[in-house]
């Protein structure tokens, strides 16, 4: 399938629906298997595309558990959604774990000697000054994805525990977090029972591309999730990473394609070597297996629509649809479709490249069923009132 | 008995509900008669004294007659029929206006009613008040004629003298005995039709009460109605221009179309039954029972419509409202549409060379498919049945695929010359060590270094579409 060229639309027609269609098959067909969904969302834009998948689940009536880990104190703007049967409640980004303290990374790391071999004289900071590295912890990571990962590095301690808290609850243990809302706890129990039936789990790993925490997150938070659901146990799931940009992102820093590259070539490697690496808290990543097991990739090519840079408002529409692309794979039953057709792959011109690059693009058409049962309520109450009226006085 | 006069037009006109009503119950000018009726329909027949023969009464008959003709009142006896008569006639006036006010029977509204009923009762007290006024001055000429009589009889020494001072009466001019008789009867039919006169006007007078209270408790309660219905509408108004678009959907269906063709259908039965509710609970209860109605009935009507159904509603309302009749199957329209976003934005760049599996599947409720084509799969969306969504996965693309890699290879390599881009110390080594041994074949050469993202596709009419 090509993309068109010329003005032709894709003519559509309506099925018919025949007594034959619907007649039951020989085979009784098995249900859907029942998939929990994990969000852990890295950077800026992960928190916000995670917020606006909180926010489609939420809408569709139900939770998504999600934990949200930056380096910028900052967090995603709240978003405003009606929820059935509580109409309009905040989702906000509640379960975060904020990298960096005080003080400069780059003077933290010479008390370590591993971190100090490893960015000192190993080379990661060539040709970087200090100046672009002068963050104070906590701040952001100035689209520079070394300061993240000295980051994850220095604070790897507390980042490892709250990941393994937060994929602790996966193998069915009750404590996960605090709900921050009675909104969320009535959620968070109707979810529990999807999670009693759910056979596997799909952790999803939404991050930017171009900047620094999310691009850092990617090359080491997917490893970290790996070695800890080992630790537990934990076998029946798939990861899945999601970077989001560059095009969307152009313009924002200077480095948002070399970023995006850098990042796609080190996940490429790793897709073929696996990584191996050692931590300040003695764990060591040593495995062949790939980063992800899926890794989709969503951009927007025709941004920027004018100039140099995206505007903000190209930004956020991007990042709704990037957020509803994956709603619609993650919490319909799209992917089950999918998924048989992923499970055997062809190798389309056998050139041996490791082919595991996706994309999902969607778009929906619906209505806020609440907003409009409150219309329809009123305006029958309105009309009943005055028929009521015309046939009492006039 | 005296009949109540009324103007009789030329042409009789029509008879108005509330007169109708009226007579149904017997409250015309003939109530005062019916109300001396007893239970069989016999009249009642007050105590009348025959004349005197011309051959004259037995001696018994005359000495009866003379003790009545003394009486200085009426003799009465009809009471407990005129009051039985009048009680159950106000009951039944009553309890008819209340049914008839509150079973919706009437052809006109009820207020108009209540009032053109009030105007007709009051003409009807206006009759009966002028009939009683002239009864009553009967009755007084008959008692005064009579009490003269009486009183020129009590000149007399004793009975004979009085039968002979009766036969002097004809010829000297006083009343005579003939003329008391009169008198007497006369005055005997005049406190009858006086009485019944006044129990007609008791019902009366009672039933207009009971509709002066009916019309202050309706204007109370359309009062309440009005005060709310603005409300309401107050409420509709701010929720349509406060109606805010779901971020990120390629089409939304319009909640005011929708609710606007729902509520246009005039269902007789949330009338009735609002009705019904109001005269169990009183009118009290009016807001809550409407409200009641209100949400109850926009569940139902809401209960059945799925995304298809939104549609197609919306496209029927469009259509109506535009004209443009059943030319276009709006549901058609809308996943042509979806679609178009779709194949029209794409998520990533490719090189021309490259090949990758593409799924395109329709999300539908309930998962069966609602469009035919051969490149379309079908899912379930899930427990929502108010959503329709496209989709597709482009999926085994290599890295090499990707035309950003390709166009940015030499700018990258030139960019990791300056500085270290990579993170991970394995893959920057790595990255070195390839480059040092050039494995990967060098770089293609451009005339000039093109940029690394080229935007050669025209975006601004699909911007404007989609947005």
């Amino acid at each position: 399938m090509t993309y068109p060229t010329t003005g032709e639309r894709l003519k559509l027609s309506r099925r018919r629906i025949s007594t034959a269609t619907t007649a039951t098959s020989a085979e009784p067909t098995r249900p859907p298997v029942r998939r929990g969904k994990l969000l852990i969302c890295c950077g800026n834009s992960g928190e916000d595309v995670g917020l606006r998948l909180l926010a489609h689940a939420w809408r569709d009536g139900y939770d998504l558990p999600a934990i949200f880990i930056n380096n910028d104190h900052l967090g995603p703007t709240p978003l405003q959604v009606h929820v059935p049967g509580r109409g309009s409640v905040s989702v906000t980004a509640t379960d975060r774990f904020v990298l960096g303290a005080e003080g400069n990374t780059r003077d933290l790391i010479k008390e370590y000697p591993l971190l100090v071999k490893r960015y000192l004289e190993g080379g990661l900071l060539r040709g970087v000054p200090v100046f672009e590295t002068y963050n104070r912890g906590g701040r952001g990571g100035h689209a520079i994805p070394t300061i993240t990962v000295m980051d994850i590095d220095l604070h790897i301690e507390a980042l490892y525990g709250h990941l393994r808290r937060s994929l602790q609850w996966l193998s069915g243990e009750p404590q996960r977090r605090t709900a921050a809302s009675d909104l969320e706890i009535l959620l968070t129990l109707q979810n529990s029972q999807q999670e009693a039936s759910a056979e596997s789990w799909i952790i999803v790993v939404p991050v930017g591309g171009t900047g620094s925490c999310g691009n850092g997150c990617a090359q080491t938070i997917p490893y970290l999730i790996r070695h800890i659901l080992h630790e537990l146990g934990i076998r029946n799931y798939e990861l899945w990473l999601v970077v989001l940009g560059p095009r969307a992102f152009t313009g924002l820093t200077a480095y948002v394609q070399h970023n995006y590259l850098a990042l796609l070539h080190s996940l490429d490697y790793m897709a073929e070597h696996g990584q191996r690496r050692a931590y300040l808290n003695g764990i060591t990543i040593d495995t062949d297996a790939p980063p992800c097991d899926r890794l989709f990739l969503l951009d927007d090519p025709l941004l920027p629509s004018q100039g140099a840079s995206v505007t903000e408002q190209e930004m956020q529409r991007f990042l709704d649809r990037a957020a509803l692309s994956l709603h619609l794979l993650l919490n319909t039953d799209a992917y089950d479709v999918i998924a048989s057709h992923a499970a055997n792959p062809l190798d389309l011109t056998q050139d041996q490249r490791i082919r595991w690059l996706h994309t999902v693009n969607g778009t929906v058409a619906g209505v806020e069923r609440e907003g409009l049962l409150e219309l329809v309520t009123q305006t029958l109450e309105a009309r009943l009132l005055e028929r009521f009226m015309t046939r009492l006085a006039s | 008995m005296f009949k109540t006069k009324r103007p009789i037009p030329a042409e009789a006109a029509p008879l108005t509900e509330s007169r109708r009503f009226l007579a149904s119950l017997g409250l015309d000018h003939t109530l005062p008669i019916k109300l001396t009726r007893h239970a069989d329909g016999r009249p009642y027949q007050p105590i009348q004294l025959a004349q005197v023969q011309k051959g004259g009464s037995s001696q018994t008959t005359l000495v009866q007659e003379m003790s009545l003709l003394q009486m200085k009142k009426h003799t009465g006896g009809w009471d407990t029929l005129l009051e039985g008569n009048r009680v159950r006639a106000e009951q039944e006036a009553l309890h008819a206006l209340e049914a008839r006010v509150s079973e919706g029977a009437l052809t006109i509204p009820v207020r108009p009613f209540l009032q053109e009923l009030a105007q007709e009762i009051t003409q009807d007290i206006q009759l009966l008040q002028t009939a009683r006024a002239t009864l009553e001055q009967r009755y007084a000429e008959a008692e005064s004629n009579l009490v003269r009589w009486q009183n020129e009889q009590a000149q007399g020494q004793g009975l004979l003298e009085s039968l002979a001072t009766i036969a002097q009466t004809l010829i000297s001019g006083r009343l005579t005995r003939n003329d008391a008789v009169a008198c007497w009867n006369s005055r005997e039919a005049s406190a009858l039709s006086c009485d019944a006169h006044r129990a007609a006007l008791t019902i009366l007078i009672a039933l207009a009460e009971a509709v002066s209270g009916l019309v202050r408790a309706l204007d109370q309660v359309l009062e309440a109605a009005e005060s709310r219905r603005q409300v309401a509408a107050g409420q509709v108004s701010q929720l349509r221009q406060s109606y805010t678009r779901v971020r990120g959907w390629g089409y939304e269906v319009n909640p005011s179309a929708i609710a606007e063709v729902l509520t246009q259908q005039n269902d007789s039965r949330w009338l009735s039954e609002l009705l019904t509710a109001l005269r169990e609970a009183g009118s009290e209860a009016l807001i809550a029972q409407t409200q009641t109605i209100a949400r109850r009935e926009a569940e139902r009507l809401l209960e059945g419509l799925d995304i298809i159904g939104l549609i197609e509603l919306e496209g029927e309302q469009l259509a109506r409202r535009t004209g443009t009749g059943d030319a276009v199957d709006a549901l058609v329209l809308v996943g042509e549409e979806l679609l178009d976003q779709v194949r029209r934005r794409p998520t990533w760049q490719l090189t021309s060379g490259a090949r990758r599996r593409v799924e395109t599947l329709q999300i539908v409720p309930q998962g069966e498919a609602i469009f035919e084509h051969t490149s379309l799969k079908s899912a379930a969306y899930g427990s929502r049945q108010d959503r329709l969504a496209f989709l597709q996965v482009e999926f085994e693309v290599a890295l090499e695929e990707l035309r950003l890699v390709q166009e940015g290879r030499a700018l990258f390599a030139a960019a990791q010359e300056r500085r270290e881009h990579f993170v991970l110390e394995e893959v920057a080594a790595a990255w070195r060590a390839a480059s040092t041994t050039e494995i990967d074949a060098p770089p293609p050469r451009m005339s000039e270094p093109p940029p690394i993202f080229s935007n050669g596709t025209s975006h601004a009419a699909s911007e404007a579409a989609l947005w």
